[in-house]
């Protein structure tokens, strides 16, 4: 069979094409530090997220500071807002510094996707959703539920402002 | 359809006022705006509560798809009222808020039922809130704080009575009657109003013609038997007024009421009920003062079927009918002449020439730098979405990072 140079060529450039994919997911997974979603926020009792007897800082969601640079924000979504994130108290967390976004449902399956960013889980009852991000640029991003959970499901939704470290007021978080 | 729900609930709402407490004395309605529009369990009437020092309103009752409802929603008091919202644990978790910037602020939602909030009116207005989860469900309220007494010193609704809407909600009481076609009959211009029993329909003679009719109250209904479909009797649906006793199978045999109070009256033939042999009676109305006859007042947006139904026929039959017509046109044999054939002897057989292919491509056609600059054209665009998408899009994000 005779197979012309330049189709040699071809199949190189294409072996080398599916290399290039692979190991540009292996940099963004080692160098960048992208992950996945995973089970670790591990379980808990949606009754006792709804009645606020947890034992944990879901009985009082809001932002938690572990250390100077790392911050954990924990978020109840229940019928139809998140606590906090809706209405009149969005999350406020400072740049540069490690978030943690520790998520769960009062009632039924909640989505929790802050807009224009790669956050963006599944909120199940029973289960503590967590995503950690690093925010360089300040600004206000949108939140919103995408799991449809109800009757008043289009309008479940809330903002995350991000203030630049230095103006970050410690006073309202739980140190 | 909900406003025609709501309608129908304000009608039976007044209803229900009329029954309790006499007629309400007219009084000035507070203007809401369109702050009700979709309340679902405000039926257009504010709960007269003036006289009183302090009054409950239940946050989470049953109402707008769920516990998503204040009750009452609209309730009038004096100046110096303590107005107190009680918790029922119902639909989760709902706080009080004034619209804009009123006074009411209950804090953050809860669901503990038994939670109370109270405030204390000083001053005349209307004042609006809502449970901020549940606005947009229609979880919203008002509390409207005025001088004087109540107009007729009790506790009764003050919307005016107007008897039930124009195309009223049989729920699905129809639903096996074949000779109801939708529409009340109006009679509202007549004081005795004649209904057949035994009438042609559901199979036989067993229906009620009219099957829906409106009267004004104190209409004399007659039901006149016409001997068709076996004994009927006349027999209301529930607790009613209606009952004709004993089934009759008389030609003749007439059964009178005469309705007083606004409402409507479903009533059926007990022996017959199962095939459909139903009716209702609407005593008052229409509501709004329409004069239209109990006809839907809902435009007819049905289309006809038949051409998207022949559209879809024929998108399917298509590939059939070119198939027909192809195989038409082979079996039209080229070349053979029917006159040369011998009697008796098969046809012969001839075998199909061997064509030559129009045009042959050869290696010379094979033009190796054209292919391989499209070829190059296309692994360059592949690889230059892949630096866009992943680098760009993907990883110039926040990105999850554990």
């Amino acid at each position: 069979m005779q197979v012309h140079d330049f189709e040699k060529l071809w199949f190189g450039a294409s072996l080398l094409l599916i290399v290039g994919f692979i190991a540009t997911i292996a940099y963004g997974s080692a160098g960048v530090g992208i992950a996945m979603v995973d089970d670790s926020g591990g379980t808990i009792s949606a009754q006792a997220v709804q009645s606020g007897e947890t034992g944990t800082q879901f009985d009082d969601p809001g932002v938690v500071k572990e250390n100077e640079s790392h911050y954990t924000v924990y978020v109840v979504a229940q019928q139809f807002q998140f606590v906090p994130g809706s209405g009149d108290t969005p999350i406020r967390v400072p740049t540069d510094a490690k978030i943690t976004f520790k998520v769960t449902s009062a009632d039924v399956m909640h989505g929790f996707s802050i807009v224009e960013t790669n956050i963006n889980t599944m909120v199940t009852p029973g289960q503590v959703a967590e995503v950690s991000a690093r925010f360089d640029d300040p600004g206000t991003y949108g939140l919103v539920c995408h799991e449809y959970c109800g009757a008043g499901h289009h309008t479940m939704g809330g903002s995350v402002e991000v203030v630049p470290q230095s103006e970050y007021n410690d006073t309202e978080v739980t140190q | 359809m909900g406003v025609r729900r709501r309608e129908f609930v304000r009608g039976a709402a007044g209803v229900a006022a009329l029954a309790a407490t006499g007629v309400a004395t007219a009084q000035e309605e507070p203007d809401y705006g369109d702050w009700f529009s979709n309340v679902g369990n405000y039926d257009g009437t504010t709960v007269d509560r003036r006289g009183e020092d302090s009054i409950e309103i239940a946050v989470g009752a049953q109402g707008n798809g769920g516990g998503f409802a204040f009750d009452p929603p609209a309730v009038m008091v004096n100046p110096g009222t303590e107005v107190v919202w009680r918790w029922t644990g119902d639909g989760g978790t709902h706080n009080v808020v004034s619209e804009g910037d009123g006074p009411l602020d209950s804090g953050d939602a809860v669901d503990e039922a038994g939670k109370e909030y109270t405030y204390t009116f000083e001053e005349t207005g209307t004042f609006k809130y809502y449970c901020v989860p549940h606005e947009s469900l229609g979880m919203k309220g008002a509390v409207v704080v005025r001088e004087g007494e109540p107009s007729d010193g009790g506790d009764g609704g003050t919307g005016t009575p107007q008897g039930p809407p124009a195309n009223p909600d049989y729920g699905d009481w129809f639903s096996n009657v074949g000779n109801f076609d939708g529409t009340t009959v109006d009679r509202t211009d007549q004081d005795a109003v004649e209904i057949a029993v035994g009438a042609q329909g559901n199979g036989g003679g067993f229906a009620f013609d009219p099957p829906a009719v409106r009267v004004t109250p104190g209409t004399e209904v007659t039901w006149r038997w016409t001997g068709d479909g076996g004994a009927h009797n006349v027999v209301s649906n529930g607790d009613g007024p209606l009952d004709s006793g004993e089934t009759v199978d008389q030609e003749g045999a007439e059964y009178t009421y005469t309705f007083e109070e606004m409402g409507v009256y479903e009533y059926y033939c007990v022996p017959h009920e199962a095939v459909g042999m139903k009716g209702a009676v609407v005593v008052g109305g229409p509501l709004g003062g329409g004069d239209d006859g109990g006809q839907a007042d809902a435009p007819d947006i049905t289309v006809p079927g038949w051409p998207a139904s022949a559209s879809v026929l024929l998108a399917f039959l298509a590939p059939l009918l070119y198939a027909v017509v192809s195989r038409r046109r082979q079996q039209t044999p080229p070349g053979v002449d029917e006159s040369e054939r011998v009697e008796g002897e098969p046809a012969p057989v001839t075998e199909a020439d061997e064509t030559e292919p129009a045009v042959e491509v050869g290696h010379d056609e094979y033009d190796p730098w054209g292919t391989a600059a499209l070829v190059a054209f296309y692994f360059v665009l592949i690889a230059l979405l892949w630096v866009f998408m992943y680098f760009v899009e993907f990883l110039g994000r926040v990105s999850v990072i554990g």
